[in-house]
């Protein structure tokens, strides 16, 4: 399995622009993002099921996970006030996705999908 | 109806002594032989009664009659021996099938041979026909069959307080009996865990005990066996008490009293705080100590988790996504191996922002209601609160 092929039937379902609103308060989250992820992850795992798989289904999670990270991150260093999706580089998406499969602390990993995994099916420049 | 009179005479303790019909019949009951107008009708024997065969000549000898009861204890079948050599040859006396209230199914095995002895009838008790009174005299109270009642109060109302004073085995005369007319008696098979002293209903019919292992005891109650309820819970109750609250030194544990101050155990204690009355204090109790022993397993969970959490809140997936990875239709806590899961019938509704997260402690494979592999599941909001167990 390529990221590609899961990235792009999961990417056109996010918005593009996410506020910051609240990030003070809520610290380790984005209201705005949780409400997407939230939205996405009705439509993937439970009101449309049947056209997704488990790949697509965690890769919602990671896209979540990503850009809770990266606008986090960036809210730190420069009190932005919004975040476009496309800033992110596609690397960053495909990092947090295969880390998910790998085992980690008390998780002892997702080893059936991460055999079946292959990363990018081009070199990403 | 007849017209006439029934009188009927008892004893200090209630027992009752002599039944007189207007001016026509008078019963006498004397322990276990029965006389009506002075003449010997029966007496018992442990499997039904012994008649004689003529009641003016004793000498003619006796016949022994044996009943089949049924669960409920209706006496169902008659029969007696009617052989005169060794080889039994046994006749049917009388056959009685009734409603489930107890009123007599008619116009059928209405043959009787001999005498017909209502002294055993529905529930063991004595019906009374004269004058067309058709009503079952219970201990207490006298029961009228056909519209499933009694016809005077109840003497313990007060502990059937969600009932009319009228009602006949909550109206429920299948799993309960009442032949004393002052409560109802649950005729189902207990299952006693000799490990635990756990107790569970089997609604089957029959009336007994049956002593399993841990095994067989958690099979029984996957197999949809009810949860004993407080009736008849007390023994093992106090004794769970006991085990479950304390310490090995007898002390209350810290951790308990902890989660007892701060958790929705307090339901428990509110109900105990309500009542007065022994009975529903031990119904209270019990109700707190099953949130408690539920509670208890899914604590550690619960302390583990907020070591990972902000303060006061757990770690859900949505609020710190980075703490988590996913599996399949699960996610897992990645410093306690925690599983969650998102309710699924939040997600029926897409706009609906009353998201609820279930965890489960690591290496459960049974996501029920309630995980019996490892441990209770804790459920937490939207927000990180912990709601219940």
């Amino acid at each position: 399995m390529y990221f590609e092929d899961i990235y792009n039937k999961i990417r056109p379902l996010w918005k593009d622009s996410f506020s910051l609103k609240n990030l003070n308060e809520t610290e380790t989250y984005v209201e705005d993002i949780k409400q997407e992820y939230n939205r996405i992850e009705a439509i993937v795992d439970f009101a449309d099921r049947k056209n997704y798989t488990e790949w697509e289904s965690m890769l919602v999670f990671t896209m979540y996970q990503t850009l809770t990270a990266f606008t986090i991150g960036k809210w730190n260093k420069e009190k932005v006030k919004s975040i476009n999706i496309n800033d992110i580089p596609i690397t960053l998406f495909e990092e947090y996705f295969r880390k998910n499969m790998e085992p980690e602390d008390e998780f002892e990993g997702n080893e059936e999908y991460l055999k079946q995994y292959k990363g990018f099916r081009k070199e990403v420049i | 109806m007849s017209s006439g009179n029934i009188s009927y005479i008892y004893d200090a303790t209630g027992v009752k002594l002599k039944k007189m019909v207007s001016t026509i019949t008078t019963t006498n009951y004397a322990g276990n032989y029965v006389y009506e107008n002075d003449a010997l009708q029966f007496f018992n024997q442990p499997e039904g009664y012994v008649e004689p065969i003529n009641a003016s000549d004793y000498n003619q000898g006796f016949n022994y009659v044996y009943q089949y009861k049924d669960h409920l204890g209706n006496i169902r079948l008659s029969y007696k021996n009617i052989s005169l050599t060794s080889t039994p040859s046994l006749q049917i006396v009388e056959e009685n099938n009734y409603y489930p209230f107890g009123l007599k199914h008619k116009g059928y095995n209405n043959v009787i041979v001999g005498t017909e002895n209502n002294h055993f009838t529905y529930v063991g008790q004595e019906l009374n026909e004269s004058l067309d009174y058709n009503m079952l005299e219970m201990d207490w109270r006298h029961y009228d069959p056909a519209i499933g009642r009694f016809v005077g109060i109840d003497a313990l109302a007060e502990n059937y307080y969600s009932h009319t004073p009228y009602h006949y085995s909550k109206n429920n005369p299948i799993m309960y009996s009442d032949p004393t007319g002052l409560y109802a008696e649950a005729i189902t098979t207990w299952v006693h865990n000799t490990e635990t002293d756990e107790m569970l209903w089997v609604d089957d019919g029959y009336n007994f005990t049956l002593d399993v292992s841990n095994d067989e005891f958690n099979q029984i109650r996957e197999s949809g066996a009810i949860e004993s309820g407080t009736s008849a819970y007390n023994r093992w109750f106090w004794k769970a008490v006991w085990e479950d609250l304390t310490t090995s030194d007898g002390t209350i544990s810290d951790d308990v009293t902890q989660f007892m101050i701060t958790d929705e155990v307090e339901d428990g204690l509110e109900m105990i705080d309500g009542v007065s009355d022994g009975q529903y204090l031990t119904a209270g109790l019990t109700l707190m100590l099953r949130k408690v022993q539920k509670a208890k397993k899914g604590y550690n969970l619960i302390k583990k988790l907020f070591k990972h959490g902000k303060k006061s809140k757990l770690p859900t997936p949505d609020l710190n996504p980075d703490q988590f990875k996913k599996v399949g239709d699960k996610l897992v806590h990645k410093k306690t191996g925690a599983i969650y899961s998102k309710s699924k019938t939040s997600h029926r509704n897409i706009d609906n922002a009353g998201d609820q997260w279930k965890a489960w402690p690591k290496g459960t494979t049974d996501f029920g209601s309630t995980s019996k592999k490892t441990g209770t599941r804790v459920s937490i909001d939207g927000d990180g609160n912990v709601i219940g167990n």
